[in-house]
């Protein structure tokens, strides 16, 4: 992969990962709000955790690049920033795990309104995860840059 | 009562392969250890990382499967209760595993 289409699909994820958690905070608010899971309530959290899991599968591509390219340098000059990213990883891992967890028990709850709590849990879960992992990814991103 | 009941199990079955993959995930990291010499871990092509994945998604379609199959309605009806504070714990138990050894 060359350092421009690095650098290109590195921001696509972190632009369409901040898309994801935006949709994500619409059936959080409805369910804080004690409302029931409407249509619009299981469409939002069905696009955020499908556009997440693209976001997700889009690092997944892009981590060899940048284990390969990015992380040799920062363990060689001891720099803690690849610390740093590991956690945005295991922070990623999380928030696609909860999302999916909470967008089933949102479409569930339609029909179990006893559901609900765990559902808001969820997905309140996931954009807490990906809102620090989308944290780091910014921190991370304004000091490595693709210069291979 | 039907719809109720298959609708709960769904929910409940979603929620528990959801932490269980959290709590996978965290326990395959935290028995790794910290003692890994970094130029080691970079000069390998194996990346733990996507291991990591594929263990938890195993354990995770094993206790959905397991759950799904294994839970009557009155278990159901309290896991329903319960899960709010397990995927709370859970979510920040790991939150700080990984803060703490990334």
């Amino acid at each position: 992969m060359s350092p421009v289409l690095y650098a290109l699909l590195a921001r696509s994820h972190g632009l369409l990962a901040a898309l994801a958690l935006a949709l994500l905070l619409h059936p959080v608010a409805a369910l804080a709000r004690g409302r029931p899971a409407g249509p619009y309530v299981r469409l939002t959290a069905w696009l955020g955790v499908s556009l997440l899991s693209a976001v997700f599968s889009l690092g997944l591509w892009l981590y060899p690049s940048w284990r390969g390219h990015l992380k040799p340098p920062l363990v060689a000059a001891a720099d803690p920033l690849w610390l740093r990213f590991e956690t945005k990883e295991h922070l990623g891992a999380f928030a696609i795990a909860l999302a999916w967890g909470g967008a089933v028990a949102v479409h569930a709850s339609a029909r179990a309104p006893a559901l609900r709590p765990a559902a808001l849990t969820l997905l309140l879960s996931a954009f807490t995860c990906g809102l620090a992992a989308a944290a780091h990814g910014v921190w991370i991103g304004a000091h490595v840059h693709p210069a291979w | 009562m039907g719809q109720l009941s298959s609708g709960l199990r769904l929910g409940v079955v979603a929620a528990l392969a959801a932490c269980t993959f959290v709590v996978s995930y965290v326990i395959q990291r935290l028995a790794a250890g910290s003692g890994v010499d970094p130029q080691q871990v970079i000069a390998t092509v194996h990346i733990p990382y996507f291991d990591r994945l594929r263990v938890a998604l195993l354990h995770t379609i094993a206790v959905g499967s397991l759950a799904l199959m294994g839970l009557d309605d009155a278990s159901l009806e309290r896991a329903a209760r319960a899960l709010p504070w397990l995927i709370g714990a859970t979510t920040l138990a790991a939150i700080a595993a990984a803060v703490w050894m990334p």
